[in-house]
């Protein structure tokens, strides 16, 4: 399948494929690629096969989604409580931390790679956020910005160093995350620990934007949505595609706007929609962006689908590996930076609480693939909302640590089978 | 095992009594090298207080032997292999914190072949040869926690209460809830007071804390009189939950232990309730002098050894040192113990508070 993709990537233009891939709903181009390839074929196929293709296709959305209402469903016939604004609400927050890690992980899983430094990336950025702020007295906004950069810069040389060694990348960066470790112990102060109560930093997560800001924002966005979808639509209709404006613009629009008005609705009979949540929507948006109709994001895919086909055709394969881990490390840091927010401070203890494996879990959950070449920044959303709504429901059904401990590794083995399945369906 | 606390002699001794009792002489015949070996790196109070402190002693007591320090973080076998070496660089005797206190039995046999004497710190070392042990001890620490939290909840009249936990499965949780039980549990049952949450803390991270309460308070829509958590970073994440719903300061918070400085900063906010202060340099002053007179052929002073421990094989000749409660109104014994000072408490938003203007 990978062949069959890289000659179709050779053939067309940057501009023709870029709508092709903008078919699929998140524009992946190695999707739009193998349904151009199988497509005349698929009457011939069986019902599973089928079923497997369109998990990976249009519908790679719609199991985490269907499970999503069945673990709401689940949970709330056991404690009303659980669909309570006021526990969506903490949902959201509870999300937004291991989501940002996870969003940090998809360009990494793009590229065939593979990042277990993220909760230390996290952990000692959040440590450098508290040294900026707390010992050295400068304003908050620089504190977070040098830990997103310090995040970044761990990033490039993690990249870097894997792409000119081809050192397995999962042993390197394991490595580092032992290095970091002690490196966020030497920097915290003899306390152990940062408290950053009363600073502007809690502020990040403790923000709740006031309804009518919320309710404004959510009408932009969804403005922005079908404009985008339209422009897409457009485009599309001039390549002489056949698409149709229901399924291409009615459906997402309608879908996205009804579930934001949702949210909307939902968040506001509490606090109102928090802050974090915002900006970590607004985050995977760009990122989204980036990775569907950019260049260089449209190349995280291709070196993921075939790293040797990509050299081959001219285009710097460590330079994407360099920014892959690059952007993961910003995440990461702005991850813990989320985190050291919410918990109101930095201790030795910040990044243990299972940040990486979830991180991992939630991106793998969300539909992005771990050998490479599929998947988008909204897996992380979904995913991380998806097992955040599951550990949020056992802590408050009051679930034993054997029942949770049991059902967190089900779903990692259940979510990478799964993976597996739809990754060696035949093409 | 010896029960009682303390807590008004210590709350009177004030200094007096942080400063070791019967201090030993000078040995200056003692010669070799020792090796206190640490468990992990998350627990910060071994890295940056036990260990300097207990170098420090070892300097007093017998300047002219080298103490090695090393940290199996976090992993049993790790510190199998570094006992190991240590025995076969010809150490002179080992005080171990034992990573997992149930599976150092293989640390302690293999030292006894090599005639290596060997000091349990703090964390119990079970089933195997052990000569001494010296620790404030988890049961004492729940005890404290869980009589000063009875008296107060007594008190205010406080009746659902929630209950955080340590990580489930360690022998240190076990002992502190345990200890803290024989003070809540007649409450409970005389229908006193009422448990409307409790969990166990996965691997006592505070975050995780954080989301036990957050889902305890949304499960009974705010309606807590109390919690009780079991040490200082599991309250931490409990205080981080009330924050959100503006409650810190309104629900005590009381089960704190280790006189972390962030605990210590939300005792004079008013939002944490209590902690208890484990003396760090008094049992590294204790196992110090317990291994001078080991090595010197001689038997450490009835002073420090005043007790006994079971450990599974033998009943081990232990010291058991005093741990002490603090609240709002003793905070300046935490300075006066020498584990912080002022300056490292008076920061951030506690800074504010009358006891850091003086």
């Amino acid at each position: 399948m990978a062949t069959l993709w890289f000659v179709f990537w050779k053939l067309k233009q940057q501009r023709a494929y870029k709508i092709r891939a903008a078919r699929t709903w998140e524009g992946t181009v190695a999707q739009a690629a193998s349904q151009a390839n199988v497509g005349t074929m698929r009457d011939e196929r069986s019902l599973g096969a089928r079923l497997v293709d369109a998990l990976a296709g249009d519908f790679r959305y719609a199991p985490v989604l269907l499970a999503i209402v069945l673990i709401f469903i689940f949970f709330a016939f056991q404690n009303i409580a659980y669909i309570s604004p006021r526990n969506i609400s903490n949902m959201v927050l509870q999300t937004v931390v291991v989501g940002t890690i996870a969003l940090g992980m998809v360009p990494i899983l793009l590229i065939a790679e593979i990042d277990l430094a993220v909760a230390a990336i996290g952990a000692t950025a959040a440590t450098l956020m508290c040294v900026v702020v707390v010992d050295l007295g400068m304003a908050s906004w620089l504190g977070v910005l040098s830990a997103v950069a310090f995040g970044a810069f761990i990033g490039v040389l993690q990249g870097a160093w894997i792409a000119r060694t081809r050192a397995p990348a999962f042993l390197i960066t394991f490595g580092v995350s032992l290095a970091l470790a002690g490196l966020q112990l030497s920097m915290l102060p003899e306390t152990g620990q940062y408290n950053i109560m009363g600073t502007p930093l809690t502020l990040l997560v403790g923000t709740f934007l006031p309804r009518t800001f919320g309710w404004l924002l959510a009408i932009v966005a969804i403005a922005a949505f079908a404009v985008l979808r339209w422009l897409h639509y457009r485009d599309a209709r001039k390549a002489g595609l056949d698409v149709s404006l229901a399924n291409h613009v009615g459906l997402p629009v309608g879908l996205a706007a009804a579930a934001l008005c949702g949210i909307v609705v939902v968040l506001s009979m509490h606090k109102g929609v928090p802050l974090a949540g915002v900006i970590f929507i607004g985050l995977t948006a760009i990122f989204s962006y980036f990775t569907s109709s950019t260049r260089y994001g449209l190349y995280l895919y291709a070196v993921g689908s075939n790293a040797s086909a990509v050299a081959r055709a001219g285009v710097s394969v460590n330079r994407i590996r360099l920014m892959a881990f690059a952007l993961c490390g910003a995440f990461a840091a702005f991850g813990g930076v989320l985190g050291a927010s919410r918990l109101l401070g930095v201790s030795a203890q910040s990044g243990a609480g299972g940040e990486l494996l979830l991180a991992i879990t939630a991106a793998v959950v969300g539909g992005t693939s771990l050998f490479g070449g599929r998947g988008s920044p909204w897996s992380a959303v979904i995913g991380a909302f998806a097992i955040t709504a599951i550990s949020n429901g056992m802590d408050l059904i009051g679930y034993g640590t054997e029942v949770k401990l049991a059902t967190q590794g089900a779903l990692l083995v259940a979510a990478t089978s799964i993976d597996a399945l739809v990754t060696r369906r035949p093409a | 095992m010896k029960t009682t606390t303390h807590l008004a002699a210590a709350l009177l001794a004030g200094a007096a009594l942080f400063s070791p009792a019967h201090a030993q002489e000078a040995d200056p015949a003692l010669t070799g090298t020792i090796h206190f070996m640490l468990p992990n790196v998350t627990t910060v109070r071994f890295i940056q207080q036990d260990g300097p402190k207990f170098v420090e002693a070892m300097a007093k007591y017998a300047p002219n032997v080298k103490v090695e320090l090393i940290n199996a973080e976090g992993s049993a076998a790790k510190q199998q292999q570094q006992a190991e070496a240590a025995i076969t660089a010809g150490t002179k005797a080992i005080v171990l914190v034992a990573a997992d206190p149930s599976v150092a039995s293989g640390i302690l046999t293999e030292a006894k072949s090599a005639n290596i004497p060997v000091v349990a710190y703090e964390h119990e070392a079970k089933d195997g040869p052990l000569d001494y042990f010296v620790q404030f001890g988890a049961l004492k620490v729940g005890q404290a926690q869980g009589k000063y939290a009875a008296e107060a909840i007594a008190k205010s009249g406080a009746k659902k209460v929630a209950r955080l936990y340590g990580n489930k499965g360690d022998f240190y949780t076990t002992a502190v809830k345990q200890g803290q039980d024989e003070h809540l549990d007649p409450m409970i049952k005389s229908g006193a007071i009422e448990i409307v949450c409790e969990d166990y803390t996965d691997g006592w991270v505070p975050s995780a804390a954080q989301k036990l309460m957050e889902q305890c308070l949304t499960k009974t829509s705010d309606k807590i009189d109390a919690i009780v958590a079991s040490n200082d970073g599991t309250a931490a994440g409990a205080i981080a939950a009330l924050t959100s719903q503006d409650m810190a300061g309104k629900v005590p918070v009381y089960g704190g232990q280790d006189a972390n400085v962030e605990a210590l900063q939300y005792i004079l906010l008013g939002k944490q309730s209590a902690t208890v202060l484990k003396p760090y340099g008094n049992l590294a002053d204790a196992a110090a002098q317990v291994v001078v007179s080991v090595l010197g052929g001689k038997t450490p002073p009835a002073s420090i050894i005043n007790g006994e421990f079971d450990n599974g094989f033998a009943k081990i000749p232990t010291g058991y040192l005093d741990v002490v409660n603090i609240d709002k109104s003793n905070v300046s014994a935490v300075v006066d113990a020498g584990v912080w000072s002022w300056a490292d408490i008076c920061t951030g938003e506690a800074a504010a508070v009358p006891e850091c203007k003086q």
